[in-house]
């Protein structure tokens, strides 16, 4: 059990009142982690993980707007000089003033997998094993390097406003390398999965859900160069949406006027219906408050295609006179799970989740004469302000008079992603918690026309 | 040893603990970083600072590497991990290349130490450069400013005997000017960085900032590149990403054990044109993915791994030297305590070559200029690659005409190697980056060359 890890803790509002008058906030994170590494046949790596961090918080009224410092910590002995160091920081700069939140009834949200929780480490032992024995069966398809990681996370945050709230939640990561083909040219299916659950991603469903899209590039050649209707997997949409739909729909990108997005405007096909649900269960940014204390909830953000309702955290909710939707998320380079208590809250998406269409993925295929399904790409990583894009196709299939084809492996796939939003022409009846570079998404499949691929001819 | 420091007990903690577990290797790490973050835009001003402390336990056994991490430091900790490790005392171990034992205590020199640098004095800086950004032009929007120092003080202790620490001050800047006319928002970016101090700061000069600023307000008017393949001259920063996401990552030999690379019965065979060496060197001065000694204990040193377009060698750890009989490169990194070590790269870069970039200009009738990197991915498997660069131009009868915007390189990394039929000798440049061991585990990095002229596939 991780309870007893926990363990009591220092008198934190005492010492943080003690140190400043400001307004503070103290964001802790207690974590183990238990990684299995697999190395074809054989494990690789085990290591196993305690994290502790404390982020602190100083805002201090000055003027017409405030100073506010950060600082971080991994030590509870440390917590009195890491307070003051965020009080000197929030002497020095200029930033508007907000207040933080103060307590009140939280919605209660699933986030927890009690096998994780209590056995994490056999969790994880035991779905290595069990993708190592699925995978070994397959005559042209071979594990090279695989992760299976389990964690347990304990949240706690508490305010000068007498906020305090904790939660719990439990995450499994898993990610295969499988090479495809025996012969001197083999390729490579490179997936990786998080999930709240085990369940979500059981080994007997997504191993061989991954080893058909892996035998799907035994044969397969590189695309030509055409603007064709393209399908974008669950992983692919989220690479795809979460930097950009996230983005201009905050209301930083507004006050910035950076956003793209303006209320009642149509920014997309009207099958598209985008919700930022902090209630998803098992989302993986689901929590019953976000990373300020402000209690998280649903906000539909696009209806039928019509940009409708932005997102705020603590800062831009009182600087814009808007209440505040529990979208003050810490996240970080690497840092998303158990290490955010060393980063800054910002305006940011909890789960996004892409409404569900009405016709399932045979279907959408099926009315395709010509065009590919992107099972993944290399990295598509969206630039945040143009949302332009471009990424090699690492495993897709063309699809040909409704049927799939060949493999594709290579080319690239490029646009800008709020153009596509216009393209849409299908998505499909399930959605499913997904991850690619980034958290944070419940997606279906979804049908895009006139999208560029480039091949080499 | 050297200095001491108020992680001295702690190391003392380690040493003894692990004398007591009983496997043939075993290592400790301690690990201290201390990060400062100031960023500013038009809204607001950030101030952070982070310190992240951890110990990384390590034992080799026949079940692999076994690894028990905690950023507590306390005795009780200590022991506690060193117990994790014990369940598999007495087993057999594979062999391992174990370097010379080191006793060694070094700080990097920097030319302004960024510890003592007032605070006040940096956010003045930072404050400073996004005015005269913000004033140079009407439809500048926004300009994001950002700098950073991190201090890494890391100690290795290896039952062979190495007692080693080093302590690597990096500091990176970054300035974001974004424009804004009839509805089009573009940006340009430039940034400095590398195993340096608060001088990296006197690297964002007025011309750097006008130029920047010129940058975006031509991405406004910039077009869409031709697609599919054709020549291509690259900048120094995307031929240091080609030399290191595209191709380097293929030569780290934990991918070639795992079955994963696709260099690996390359060896003493041509990769590239002869135009191309490539170097990885832990050593080079100033580099951002500079160091004394790696996380294994292998002193740092200069690599060759490409000799006029012939594979010379992989990059190594202590067990794939072991396994694959060659010489430690001193490539084994980890980002903090909290991770396992990998084999990892440095600085790569490219030699530069006889041409000038004006030459190389002149004599391309027709190509695509990559300029700005922006980011790369390995396939070390398939040998595929994905470059994307933030603008560039269209080259056409040896003159650069229109800007283009964001370009992305994909095809053959060998066929692209083996294209390059021009290197320039002006311009190097080893540009500051991090790099992931796929989408995790980042570590500070260097890349870059001079200009490349080669053939590639463009979206």
């Amino acid at each position: 059990m991780v309870e007893d890890y926990w363990g009591d803790r220092m008198n934190i509002p005492a010492i943080m009142d003690k140190t400043t008058k400001a307004q503070w906030e103290v964001f802790m994170q207690r974590s183990r982690r238990m990684e299995v590494q697999l190395r074809r046949s054989e494990r690789e790596a085990t290591i196993w993980q305690e994290n502790t961090g404390y982020g602190v918080r100083v805002i201090m009224p000055r003027g017409d707007g405030a100073g506010a410092g950060f600082a971080s910590c991994n030590s509870e002995s440390e917590i009195e000089s890491t307070a003051k160091r965020a009080h000197d920081l929030a002497k020095l700069n200029r930033s508007p003033f907000f207040e933080l939140p103060e307590k009140k009834k939280l919605p209660s949200v699933s986030t927890v997998d009690k096998m994780i929780l209590s056995s994490g480490e056999r969790v994880a032992r035991d779905y290595a094993e069990k993708a190592q024995a699925l995978i070994s069966k397959e005559r042209d398809i071979s594990l090279t390097y695989g992760k299976v990681r389990t964690y347990a996370v304990k949240n706690e945050i508490m305010n000068s406003r007498g906020l305090a709230y904790k939660s719990i939640g439990t995450y499994i990561y898993v990610e295969m390398t499988l090479k495809v083909g025996l012969g001197s040219n083999p390729t490579e299916f490179w997936p990786s999965r998080y999930a709240r659950r085990v369940s979500d991603v059981a080994p007997d469903k997504l191993v061989p859900k991954w080893l058909e899209i892996a035998r799907s590039s035994l044969r397969r050649h590189t695309p030509k160069t055409k603007e064709t209707t393209v399908i974008f997997s669950p992983s692919v949409v989220c690479d795809a949406f979460v930097p950009t739909i996230g983005f201009h729909a905050s209301a930083e990108a507004l006050k910035l006027n950076l956003s793209q997005f303006k209320q009642d405007d149509k920014i997309g096909s009207e099958q598209l219906t985008v919700t930022d649900d902090g209630l998803y269960p098992y989302g993986l940014r689901s929590n019953p408050f976000d990373d300020e204390g402000q209690a998280q909830q649903r906000t539909k953000l696009i209806e039928k295609g019509i940009f409708k309702k932005r997102i705020y955290d603590q800062l831009h909710a009182h600087t814009m006179r808007a209440r505040p939707t529990g979208n003050g998320i810490r996240t970080g380079f690497g840092a998303d799970v158990d290490e955010r208590y060393s980063t800054l809250p910002a305006n940011a998406n909890t789960n996004l989740s892409i409404e569900p269409g009405n016709r399932n993925l045979d279907s959408l295929i099926e009315e395709v004469d010509e065009g590919i399904i992107i099972h993944e790409a290399a990295w598509l990583n969206p630039d945040q302000i143009t949302t332009q894009f471009g990424s090699e196709i690492r495993n897709a299939q063309e699809i040909k008079n409704g049927d799939l084809g060949e493999g594709i492996v290579g080319g690239t796939v490029s646009g800008a992603v709020l153009e596509l939003l216009q393209n849409i022409s299908g998505i499909s009846n399930q959605a499913e918690i997904t991850s690619g570079s980034s958290l944070g998404c419940v997606a279906p499949y979804i049908r895009f026309d006139r999208v560029q691929i480039s091949g080499p001819t | 040893m050297g200095h001491e420091t108020k992680s001295d007990s702690t190391i003392g903690d380690i040493q003894q603990t692990l004398s007591k577990v009983n496997l043939p290797y075993v290592d400790g790490l301690y690990d201290m970083q201390e990060a400062l973050t100031i960023q500013k835009n038009k809204d607001r001003e950030n101030i952070s600072t982070r310190t992240v402390t951890g110990i990384s336990l390590r034992g080799f056994s026949s079940r692999g590497w076994l690894y028990s991490n905690s950023n507590r430091t306390d005795l009780t900790t200590i022991r506690k991990l060193a117990g994790k490790l014990s369940f598999a005392s007495g087993t057999k171990t594979g062999k391992l290349t174990l370097p010379e034992p080191i006793k060694l205590d070094k700080q990097y020199p920097a030319k302004k130490d960024p510890q003592q640098i007032m605070l006040e004095d940096k956010l003045q800086k930072i404050r400073d450069l996004f005015s005269l950004a913000r004033n140079m032009d009407s439809r500048i929007v926004d300009v994001h400013v950002t700098y950073s120092e991190r201090v890494m003080e890391r100690t290795l202790l290896t039952s062979h005997g190495t007692w080693a620490r080093q302590r690597i001050p990096r500091t990176r800047i970054a300035l974001q000017v974004i424009v804004k006319e009839n509805g089009v928002t573009e940006y340009d970016i430039a940034t400095a960085g590398g195993t340096m101090g608060y001088d990296v700061v006197d690297e964002v000069t007025e011309d750097a900032v006008r130029e920047t600023v010129q940058g975006a307000i031509e991405q406004l008017k910039a077009v869409p590149p031709p697609r599919g393949l054709q020549k291509v001259i690259m900048d120094p920063g995307v031929v240091g990403v080609v030399c290191h996401e595209s191709f380097g990552h293929g030569l780290e030999a934990d991918q070639a054990l795992r079955g994963r690379s696709y260099l690996k019965d390359m060896l003493g065979k041509r990769v590239a044109s002869e135009h191309v060496t490539i170097y990885e060197d832990p050593s080079l001065e100033g580099g951002h993915g500079t160091y004394y000694f790696d996380d294994d204990g292998a002193l740092s040193r200069k690599n060759t791994l490409v000799d006029k377009g012939i594979l010379v060698s992989f990059l190594h750890d202590i067990e794939t030297s072991a396994m694959m009989n060659s010489p430690l490169t001193a490539s084994s990194r980890t980002q903090d305590a909290s991770r396992r070590r990998f084999i990892r790269m440095s600085n790569t870069y490219a030699k530069p070559g006889n041409w000038t970039i004006e030459e190389m200009i002149k004599e391309t009738k027709s190509a695509v200029m990559m300029m700005r990197w922006q980011y790369g991915i390995e396939d070390p498997l398939g040998g595929g690659m994905q470059v994307v660069s933030k603008k560039g131009y269209l080259i056409k009868n040896g003159i650069k005409t229109k800007p283009l915007k964001q370009i992305t390189l994909t095809g053959r990394v060998l066929e692209v190697l083996g294209s390059v039929d021009a290197v320039s000798k002006d311009g190097f440049m080893v540009d500051a980056g991090n790099c992931g061991k796929g989408k995790e585990d980042y570590v500070p990095v260097g890349d870059g060359g001079t200009w490349w002229r080669t053939t590639g596939v463009i979206a």
